[in-house]
Formats: C-alpha cells, sequence, structure tokens
C-alpha cells in the first residue's frame, strides 16, 4: 500500500496543480477507491523497468497471521502440467499488504503464482519489453576498414546494456563467408564497461605473439591480404531480453604486422587563437590508435600545472583527436600530458612494443608520461 | 642471565605477538554491520574463520563477508547434485538460460560449497550447497569490510558518452597468508596486473606488481600478458605463485618478490597448448605427491606434480631448448573433460561442476580422478 500509494498521488498531485482544489479533493477520493479496488489483485512492483517484487493484499488471505508469512505464502513459476518449486526471497509485511522481492528480478515473458496454504490466490504475467526499444550496434571500433594483421582488439558499443557471457556466441569473423574460428580469447567475465554497453573483443593473443604454441600450431588470428567480415548476430539478447534489432555487419582487409611503439614525437598540433573555444588537434601520425585509451589517457596542462576541463573528441578513423576547452583559451604554454599506457591497434604502448624480440629491439627507458607543448599566441587586438 | 631473560622475554613477547596475530577476532577488524552495494560477483575465495571473499569486478572492490559458517568438520562429505544449473533457475524463479554459474569456492572450514550466480539482468547473488538442495546465503545485513582496488580510476570518472571508466575485471582471487591476492584485466591496455592487499583491509597502499613473462620458445620474446587464473603453493620450501596466462604459459614466481610497482620477469614452465584458456587451478595431494590441477575451457583436466616444477628450476633467462614444448613440464591429462568449475574440497577431493556429455551440469565431489 505504502508504495502504491506513492506512485498514484503524485500522478494526480500534478493535475490538480494544473486544475483546482475542489477537483483535487474528488479525484483524489476516485484514486483512493481505484487503489482499494486494485488493491484486492496481486500486482507487480517495478523498478527501473525490472520486476522487483509482488505485492499480496492482506485481504486475500483469510485467517491471516504475521508470525506465519513465510510458512504459508510461497510465490512460484506458473506451470500448466508441473508445480515448480518456491522462489528464493524476502517476506514484508507493510500495514495492509505483503510484499515478496524475489533474490533476483522476475523474468519478463513469465508467469508467477502466489500460493496461500498451498492454494494459488493470484496469477502474475511479466510482461515482454516493448521490441521497439531493442538494442542497436552503434559502432565497432577500429573504424578504419584496414587494419594490421596483429590488430589486438575490438570494442563493440551498443545503444542499450546487453547480456554478458555469451559474445562469442553472437560475434564471428568470416573470412569468404565461412567462420574463421578461435579468432577471439574466450574470457570469463567478459570485458565490459560498468553500463554493459561497451564490449572488449581480444583477438586470440597466445596466436598474435610470435612463437608461441598457439601461434605456430594454429597460426595468426587474421592474416595480411585477405578480407573479413565481423558479424554480431541478432540473437543477441539485451538485459530487457530484447533481440538487436538487426545484424551488424563490418568488412575489412588486413595489412602486415605492426610491431613498432607509436612515437608521440611525429604526431603534430593545430593550435587554436586566443580568447576562442575551437578545439586543438592533435594528429596521429595518420596512425588509428586505441580507441578505448584515447577516451582517457590525456590531458591539457597550463602553466599554473592545473588541468583544464574540456572534452575530448576521437575523430577521423582514430587517427586524430581534438580538445574542446570549457573556457576559451586564454596565451600561454600548455603541455600535453599522454599516458604510456596508450596502445596502437596493434596493443604496442608508448613505452613497448606487444612483444619485443629482445634480439632485433633495444628496450626504451619505460615512463609514466610522454609530454607535448604548444603555446597559444597572444592575439593581435589583446597584443595592442 | 639478564641475557637469558631477555631472551625469555623477547620469546614471550613473539609467542603473544604471534597468538593476538593469529587471534580470529582480530580477522573482523574494521568489519561493520550492513548491506554492501555489491554490483557483481566474478570470484569467490575464502580466508580463515568462515570469511568470505567476494571479487566485483564492475564495482573494483573486494568485499570481506563474514558468512558465521565457521564450524570446522573433520571430513568432507561427497557432494551431488545433478543438474545444478537447472535447480538453480529455478530456485531462481527463472529459466536455466538466464543464469550464469561464475564461480564456486569451499569454504575450508565447514567444506561448504558456495556458488555465485549471476541473473541475465546483472542482478548477482550467492547460494550454499545444502546437502543435494542450495539455500541462499544472505547479503543483506551482514558484517563485512570492503577494498576498493586502487588500480581502478576515480568512481566519478566519466568517458565522453557519461559512461564510467572504472572496469578492470577481476579474473582471479585467492587469500594466502594474510593477504588477498588479485589478477586483473584491463577491458583496454592489454597489461598483466597482480594487487596484493593485506587483510584485514587498511588504507595503506596496496602493492602491485607488474608481471613480465618470457616467451616460452627460443627465449627470444619478453612480453606482459594478463593472467586467467593463478593459485600459490610452496616449490622446495619457497612460496610462489603460479599463475596461467591468456597466452596459455604456466609461470612462477616468488611471491617475496610481488613487491608494490615492482616489475617481475617470470618463468614459463609450460605450455598447455592451443586454442585452450586456462579457468581454475588448485593444489591437490596424492599418495604424498603435491598437485596441481588445472581446468580448461578446450582440454580435459591437467594434472601437474610439483617435484617436475621443482626440477625445472633453472635460470630465468637461459634459453628453453627449440621443442620446449614437448620438453616441458610434464602434464597428464585426467578423463575429465569439460571441467567449468574446480575447487579443493579437501586436500584428496575436487569438487567440479561439467557439462557431461548429455548436456546435463552437474556439480560433485570426485577423489577418484587423480
Amino acid at each position: 500500500m505504502i508504495v502504491r500509494f506513492s506512485i498514484e498521488n503524485k500522478i494526480e498531485i500534478r493535475l490538480c496543480h494544473v486544475r483546482n482544489l475542489i477537483f483535487f479533493v474528488l479525484v483524489s477520493l476516485v484514486s483512493c477507491s481505484r487503489s482499494e479496488n486494485s488493491l484486492e489483485e496481486v500486482s507487480l512492483q517495478w523498478q527501473n523497468d525490472r520486476a522487483t517484487g509482488v505485492i499480496i493484499p492482506v485481504s486475500r488471505l483469510q485467517n491471516f497471521s504475521t508470525d506465519s508469512v513465510q510458512q504459508l505464502l510461497e510465490v512460484r513459476i506458473h506451470q500448466s502440467d508441473t508445480i515448480g518449486n518456491p522462489i528464493f526471497g524476502t517476506w514484508y509485511r507493510e500495514d495492509d499488504i505483503i510484499r515478496f522481492e524475489p533474490l533476483i528480478p522476475f523474468t519478463r515473458g513469465l508467469t508467477y503464482s502466489v500460493f496461500y496454504k498451498n492454494t494459488s490466490i493470484g496469477k502474475i504475467e511479466v510482461p515482454l519489453a516493448d521490441q521497439a526499444r531493442a538494442s542497436i550496434v552503434e559502432a565497432v571500433y577500429p573504424t578504419q576498414d584496414t587494419v594490421p594483421e596483429n590488430l589486438l582488439k575490438f570494442y563493440i558499443r551498443f545503444s542499450q546494456p546487453m547480456r554478458e557471457g555469451e559474445s562469442l556466441r553472437h560475434v564471428h569473423v568470416l573470412k569468404n563467408g565461412k567462420d574463421t574460428m578461435n579468432v577471439f580469447l574466450s574470457l570469463d567475465p567478459e570485458l565490459w564497461n560498468t553500463n554493459s554497453t561497451q564490449l572488449t573483443l581480444w583477438l586470440d593473443p597466445g596466436r598474435i605473439k610470435r612463437e608461441l604454441i598457439p601461434n605456430k600450431s594454429q597460426g595468426i588470428p587474421i592474416e595480411h591480404g585477405n578480407q573479413y567480415t565481423l558479424v554480431i548476430s541478432e540473437n543477441w539478447l539485451d538485459k530487457q531480453g530484447l533481440n538487436l534489432k538487426e545484424d551488424f555487419t563490418k568488412s575489412f582487409f588486413v595489412t602486415s604486422r605492426d610491431s613498432l611503439s607509436p612515437e608521440t614525437s611525429t604526431w603534430t598540433m593545430d593550435v587554436p587563437d586566443e580568447r576562442s573555444v575551437e578545439p586543438m588537434e592533435i594528429s596521429f601520425n595518420r596512425e588509428s590508435l586505441d580507441y578505448g585509451l584515447l577516451e582517457e589517457v590525456l590531458q591539457v596542462i597550463d602553466e599554473k600545472k592545473t588541468t583544464l576541463k574540456g572534452t575530448w573528441i576521437v575523430d577521423e578513423e582514430e587517427k586524430k583527436i581534438q580538445f574542446v576547452p570549457n573556457a576559451p583559451w586564454t596565451a600561454g604554454s600548455y603541455t600535453i600530458q599522454v599516458e604510456s599506457i596508450l596502445e596502437d591497434l596493434s596493443g604496442n604502448n608508448l613505452n613497448r612494443p606487444f612483444d619485443r624480440d629482445i634480439l632485433t629491439t633495444k628496450a626504451k627507458v619505460p615512463k609514466t608520461f610522454y609530454e607535448l607543448a604548444f603555446r597559444i599566441k597572444p592575439s593581435i587586438k589583446a597584443s595592442k | 642471565m639478564k641475557k637469558t631473560y631477555f631472551v625469555l622475554s623477547v620469546a614471550l613477547s613473539a609467542v603473544v605477538m604471534l597468538t593476538v596475530a593469529l587471534r580470529p577476532s582480530d580477522l573482523k577488524d574494521g568489519f561493520a554491520t550492513g548491506t554492501p552495494e555489491i554490483k557483481s560477483i566474478s570470484q569467490l575465495a575464502f580466508g580463515p574463520n568462515g570469511i568470505l571473499f567476494i571479487g566485483d569486478s564492475k564495482g573494483a572492490t573486494i568485499y570481506a563477508v563474514d558468512t558465521k559458517d565457521a564450524q570446522a568438520v573433520d571430513a568432507s562429505s561427497a557432494v551431488e547434485i545433478k543438474n545444478i544449473d537447472q535447480k538453480i533457475a529455478s530456485l531462481l524463479g527463472t529459466q536455466v538460460q538466464n543464469i550464469k554459474i561464475n564461480d564456486v569456492a569451499v569454504n575450508p572450514v565447514s567444506k561448504k560449497i558456495y556458488v555465485a550466480v549471476t541473473n541475465s539482468d546483472g542482478t548477482a547473488t550467492v547460494l550454499k550447497v545444502d546437502g543435494t538442495t542450495l539455500v541462499p546465503v544472505s547479503l543483506k545485513d551482514v558484517s563485512f569490510s570492503s577494498a576498493m582496488l586502487s588500480t581502478a580510476p576515480a568512481v566519478d570518472a566519466k568517458d565522453g558518452r557519461g559512461n564510467s571508466r572504472r572496469t578492470a575485471s577481476i579474473s582471479d582471487m585467492r587469500y594466502s597468508n594474510g593477504k588477498v591476492l588479485v589478477s586483473g584485466i584491463s577491458n583496454k591496455e592489454f597489461k598483466s596486473a597482480l594487487t596484493s592487499m593485506a587483510f584485514p583491509f587498511t588504507s595503506a597502499p596496496q602493492d602491485m606488481a607488474t608481471l613480465e613473462i618470457w616467451h616460452a620458445a627460443h627465449g627470444r620474446f619478453e612480453t606482459e600478458s594478463p593472467i586467467q587464473t593463478f593459485t600459490t603453493a610452496t616449490i622446495a620450501g619457497k612460496e610462489y605463485l603460479i599463475a596461467s596466462y591468456t597466452c596459455t604459459p604456466l609461470v612462477l614466481f616468488p611471491l617475496d618478490e610481488l613487491k608494490g610497482g615492482q616489475h617481475i620477469m617470470g618463468r614459463t614452465v609450460a605450455e598447455m597448448g592451443s586454442g585452450n584458456q586456462p579457468l581454475d587451478i588448485i593444489t591437490m595431494k596424492k599418495g604424498g605427491e603435491d598437485l596441481l590441477v588445472m581446468a580448461n575451457s578446450n582440454r580435459p583436466v591437467f594434472k601437474v606434480k610439483f617435484k617436475d616444477i621443482e626440477a625445472y628450476q633453472g635460470k630465468l633467462t637461459s634459453k628453453v631448448t627449440e621443442n620446449y614444448a614437448t620438453d616441458g613440464v610434464g602434464f597428464v591429462s585426467l578423463p575429465v573433460m569439460n571441467v567449468i568449475q574446480l575447487d579443493k574440497l579437501d586436500d584428496t577431493k575436487m569438487v567440479l561442476v561439467q557439462r557431461k556429455t548429455n548436456g546435463d551440469l552437474d556439480l560433485f565431489s570426485n577423489d577418484r580422478s587423480l
């Protein structure tokens, strides 16, 4: 009753604000009456689009005593042929209702029965989610259609939170229309962002690393000189239980191995004017870098060692990034600090390549940050 | 005489300090009663006195929960729950395709088996095996403490679309000699990281080491790689971390070298084959011999004798033989396939969750396969 009243009264109060007080009283009375009627039925409790409980009016329970809630009441999956077992959950008594919260939310598409003294006193059907709200694949990174043969990862971004733990059933890489098999590393748990909207898939590093047994026995996952298609099946369900709206495909061509660390000294900058809020652009010497890391490893620091607030925008197939400041630029010297963990598409970071051949490549002295400097000149008007 | 008294007093102090250090109540320093805000359950591990560690990847936090399940038993009982996934789904009020068993851990004191389960909407829960059925483990109003993994970005760090950046995934977790060891996999950078947290949790900085491995073949390539699963064991009187990587090698690291900020080279002792991921590693005994037992995604369960690993005490940087793949530490494939969860029930019994050839998923204990 507490739950239901609070929701309905909020709705009615909004109506009253646009009408008048008398009407409010009338509507409230009607509302109370409706509530009393609806409280005769067993109903669902919803939180964030999830059915998190069932509300049972005490009036439905004959000879009811609070002490016997857990002994006499049960919620089971409704099955026509068999009686399921009682579902794990917690019972709460609140005024003239009993609330049951299952250990996990009720499943959309299933029907549940409430039993009192082994007799069903009500059925609740949890509706399927609205198909119009089905998820789509918003983007796949790297976005360019040419990748090195030691490509380490794909990022897949969805419009809604997806079910985790089943990506390899739905994501495939095809060569000449046939599945390449075992291209991706099977990880448990999978690598999702906290919202379950972005998945990182690694191409099997054991096959990419030179001279390891998987590399020698199975070869590299994707081979130089070939065309492949990444396919994401519409059969993948989101957390609401809805299929993706449609299949997603992305074709790409594979070029030679990249075994070199990105060199910040080759990057170029396009510096904006003083007092503008134009972006400051950094170009990575025509090399695409790792989308996921680009989002978080750079910062602009002013002469007072203060980090500027603003937005980073990854652009031009991850070959360029822009920084748009919140406040207009002022004249002076700035430093761009880049964390050394930044990788290219092949897992080579600023400090070390993905796998270093100790016979031919000298190890760099590792650094935490790499720095680039730029200066914003005073505009002519300001200098006068 | 004074010297004798001094020695005696020091010895007595040491005994008192050791006794105090091991007192069960001290293990719960920093515990408070409440409901932990667990966002996900990737890993379970037990410490002493029924303390259950819950690895929360989404929250980048380790929770220590007092299960009050601290009644010691002399011997473990045989366990068998057929179709455990269907039973769990039914008890949770859903269908089998909607749930996933994330981990299985045995309380070494009570020998009770705990199972972490996640629903398709992301809700995670813990169940306990009770005879032939399962009961929920309450995570409401419990005595607990927690520690955030220090490598995680700040809670309010957001990317350009407002998503949280805190996305390190906990690949494995173990309690060993007063420390909780956690291996992590970043969803962005390809790196190796192992965090060691003193327990009871303190605000002191955590030790985080990066672990580099040496490619087995030719001794030519050095590389980092995330740890998929690990255990700890004593080999020839020295404590080691035994880790299996996403690129399949089995690597040893001396535990005393795992210190904050250290970069440590491990010694590869075996490669376990291609197209396979190690899932769990445990230590067992049979006939007085110590064994390492590994469950794999695409291989049978492997058994490795510790005495064979001990025999592989070569220098770290020495070039291994060309045909190392077959000459490395020998391992035996046990006649047990498709094991998705593995833990130690006691020194001679394992508990397994296995997908049978008829498609059933069963949980059972086993003391015959070793």
